[in-house]
């Protein structure tokens, strides 16, 4: 495996324009998978932010199960600029249809 | 608490089916509670193996044991100190690489373990074929157990590890990730110090005390300083000294990147794979759909397949339930209130010319909306979505744009309120209120019954393209308003990139989860008719009723231009004339649309659909209205396969030279399928720009205003709460005269083009 954990951020700070994971790793010559695991160590470094399907619920409009119309997006990683925010946690939704 | 002398850990990452095996070991013997001092889950139980007792620990999923998280100290302290006899190492069997990092890290602790591979069956299936011996040579004869948790498979097997483990039938050595020569001098010199202490160098094994000392790990050092092991740290700090001096790079990093390097072998040498490459058949196809190029002309292009399909597909059912609605129920209406003597009255107004007319006149449009949604599950479940969301990302970020912006700008397709709430997701405050502002433009799924009725009204064939339009006109105003904002307003701000994990393409096999995605939605709609337009539709009502002056008629007896409704309207109508849609029923509902844009075609229904011609010489029977709705619902089931069977053709008719028949499935001669809606609005447009073609560019310009200014009440709420009153404000001045100077433009430019 040639490519190292700073490769990977770097293809982070150089990159112009979105990348898929699948063609990062192709890039790197290495697994999606192993990827990940070095993605995830940049995460926990607080270098990456891992953006999950995060969007905070909006049940007012009745639905027991959250809003139809959140899609379930991919997964998705992006770099930090100077020091990490705090995750926000679902605030609460006055919006009211 | 369950006691036993002997216990076992469960060990892992996130997400690889630790719990089914924890469940698959203990049954019903389980005890779920939290960690002392913290808020993490703490879930024991108890397993019996031939005849001993055995307590099982399900410690929490983590990626490392760095001490940077709770879930990281629990794991780890409770693997040292709680004297667990075995852990048992659950991965993920179709994603090694990514957990055979914690994987070194526990083998490091120097505690006996036991490797399972979990979701083995996955792993096959993919064409992962794991060398069982070979991984656990390579990994110091830790025993490797494949298993399936939630069939239960290779639990007995693993129960039987166990205990060979716990006897100590199974010897294991201790691994040792190389760290290179440097790194291994310095890991040596320290442990040699930590050796030397005899409290702590008995406590944990040395060479990983060095290890995690070197990565500068702030538990152990506070776990040294409060025991004042001064000369080891001391000794530590001079040794990442003259590391740091011999290295770029932080040691950590350095130390970690061996043991990604150990990994990478590991794998490299115990996993085959059936795909050899790295590129498999959804990446190969990924070069065409995801292309930075191509990518944007296939979702342009299945977005075009999108409301073609909706259009066309969802006409002949929307014609059916709009027969039904004006012709049935409203005659069973009609005679209900004539059985109870309330003939004529306000009540029967109230009734057909207010519900009827606003409620029914919106529930018409539910097929638009079951079909729109049904083609956007079946790409959300293909895997599409993720794509054009890549692709979306790119375009917005060639032009300056937060890549993040295309989650809740998706969103917005379907409604402008949860999207609003969407931008959560975007950390940085400006992004954050940049793409808020954007989100309006996006077109909503209530905005598309005002399109599809003016589509089939004044766009026959090309109804689909219409719509089409429309939602492209969105995308382009809200990427331009981005644009310049983005070079003006926050011109400092850079965009960063975002790498995505795209899903594998699939055929959507789960017709029931398709349909839940497509009800849920179409249920929201449906909702807002029964709640939002069923309240105004009885408000217009009454302010239709009312008559603005006392001459001009009495309470139910006043011409409709002449109601508090139609003088209100008629205040502002003079400043959507230059659009070409100046009259006061336009203005007027325009004005309900603030409510919610569905009221638009609850309000048009009202007051442009005042006379629906001569009634019937002999009114029809309830037998003969429930034939026909019986009959025409036949008729409309052929029609919908026949213009889906038409899709393709129209689609490859639209290329030079091609010339495809479409199918006729019945033979409908010149019937007139348009609405009362469509006619009335067709006529009135007409009328007020004195010709046909320019009654259609007024149509025209409606749709854009339509488009393009506030989605709704709820949807500035939600801009108010989350943005503040300030930005609220700004958008809907701005919404408001942009919607307004685009349909003036397109008016007046048409005019001048000659198109009217």
């Amino acid at each position: 495996m040639a490519a190292t954990l700073r490769d990977v951020l770097h293809t982070f700070e150089t990159r112009r324009g979105p990348l898929s994971l699948n063609q990062m790793a192709r890039q790197l010559d290495m697994t999606p998978a192993m990827l990940e695991s070095m993605l995830d160590y940049w995460v926990r470094k607080g270098k990456l932010r891992e953006i999950n399907d995060e969007t905070p619920p909006c049940s007012a409009c009745g639905h027991a199960t959250g809003c139809p119309f959140v899609m379930k997006m991919p997964r998705s990683y992006e770099l930090i600029q100077g020091e990490p925010l705090p995750h926000t946690t679902n605030p609460p939704c006055t919006c009211c249809r | 608490m369950i006691r036993s002398s002997l216990t076992i850990a469960l060990a892992g990452n996130p997400n690889v089916g630790k719990s089914t095996i924890f469940n698959a070991l203990t049954g019903a013997q389980q005890h779920v509670g939290n960690w002392p001092g913290k808020t993490v889950e703490k879930r024991e139980g108890k397993t019996r193996i031939q005849d001993r007792e055995i307590a099982v620990v399900d410690l929490p999923g983590t990626y490392s044991l760095a001490a940077q998280s709770a879930e990281e100290i629990i794991t780890r302290d409770f693997i040292m100190h709680e004297a667990s006899s075995v852990v048992v190492v659950v991965v993920d069997a179709s994603n090694l690489e990514r957990n055979l990092y914690f994987v070194t890290q526990i083998l490091e602790l120097e505690v006996p373990a036991i490797l399972v591979l979990n979701m083995s069956d996955a792993a096959r299936s993919r064409g992962i074929q794991i060398d069982r011996q070979l991984l656990s040579q390579m990994l110091g004869g830790i025993p490797v157990i494949e298993t399936v948790g939630s069939r239960q498979t290779g639990i007995d097997q693993l129960k039987q590890t166990i205990l060979d483990v716990i006897d100590c039938s199974h010897p294991q050595q201790i691994i040792r990730v190389d760290y290179g020569e440097v790194l291994e001098n310095a890991i040596a010199a320290l442990q040699t110090a930590v050796s030397a202490e005899p409290a702590i160098g008995h406590t944990y094994p040395a060479r990983w005390v060095a290890i995690k000392l070197l990565e500068n790990d702030e538990d152990m050092c506070s776990k040294l300083e409060t025991a004042n092991y001064q000369s080891l740290l001391h000794a530590t700090q001079q040794t990442i000294e003259q590391l740091g001096a011999d290295f770029s790079d932080d040691i950590e990093t350095l130390i970690a990147d061996r043991r990604y390097r150990f990994v990478g072998r590991v794998v490299e040498q115990a996993v085959v794979r059936a795909n050899t490459g790295l590129e498999t058949r959804s990446d190969k196809l990924d070069r065409i759909v995801a292309h930075r190029v191509w990518g944007v002309l296939i979702f342009l292009l299945l977005m075009w397949l999108v409301f073609q399909f909706t259009a066309n597909v969802s006409a002949p059912f929307v014609d059916w339930i709009d027969g039904v609605l004006s012709g049935p129920i409203t005659h069973w209406t009609a005679a209900i209130v004539d059985a109870v003597g309330l003939e004529e009255t306000w009540v029967e107004a109230l009734l057909i010319d207010g519900v009827l007319a606003g409620v029914g006149g919106v529930l018409v449009f539910v097929p638009v909306l079951l079909f729109l949604f049904f083609t956007i599950a079946i790409l959300e479940d293909s895997g599409y979505m993720a794509r054009a969301a890549l692709v979306m990302d790119g375009v917005m970020h060639a032009i300056g744009l937060p890549g993040k912006s295309f989650l809740p700008m998706i969103v917005g397709f379907g409604c402008t309120v949860p999207a609003i709430y969407a931008t959560r997701t975007i950390e940085d405050e400006d992004d954050r209120r940049l793409t808020g502002f954007l989100l309006p433009f996006m077109s909503c799924g209530a905005r598309l019954p005002v399109y599809t009725v003016f589509a089939a009204a004044f766009f026959g064939a090309n109804a689909g393209n219409l719509i089409f339009g429309m939602y492209l006109l969105g995308i382009a105003v809200a990427l331009t308003t981005g644009f310049v904002l983005k070079h003006t307003v926050y011109r400092e701000k850079l965009t960063l990139p975002l790498v995505l994990e795209l899903p594998p393409y699939r055929v959507p096999t789960t017709l029931r989860n398709v349909w839940r995605q497509v009800w849920n939605r179409t249920q929201d709609f449906i909702h807002n008719a029964a709640t939002i337009i069923l309240m105004s539709s009885i408000v217009i009502w009454l302010l239709l009723a009312l008559p603005a002056r006392t001459n001009r008629g009495s309470f139910n007896a006043v011409q409709a231009g002449d109601s508090v409704f139609g003088s209100i309207s008629e205040t502002i109508a003079p400043a959507l004339a230059p659009a070409g849609f100046g009259s006061w029923k336009t203005a007027g509902s325009l004005l309900t649309g603030l409510i919610a844009k569905e009221a638009i075609i609850g309000t048009m229904n009202q007051i442009y659909v005042q006379d629906t011609g001569p009634a019937p010489e002999t009114e029809p029977s309830f037998r003969d209205d429930v034939v026909t709705i019986f009959e025409s619902l036949g008729e409309t089931g052929i029609l919908i396969v026949q213009e889906t069977v038409n899709i393709m053709p129209r689609t490859l008719n639209m290329l030079p030279g091609v010339s495809i028949a479409e199918a006729r499935f019945v033979d409908d001669g010149e019937a007139d399928n348009t609405t009362a809606l469509e006619q009335s609005l067709t006529s009135a447009f007409i009328q007020t720009a004195g010709s046909t073609a320019k009654g259609k560019l007024a149509a025209l310009a409606f749709n854009v205003f339509v488009l393009l200014y506030i989605p709704c009440m709820a949807s500035v709420a939600a801009m108010r709460h989350e943005f503040g009153t300030r930005w609220m404000l700004y958008q809907v001045v701005y919404t408001v005269f942009l919607a307004w100077l685009v349909s003036l433009f397109v008016y007046q430019g048409g005019l001048l083009l000659g198109l009217g």
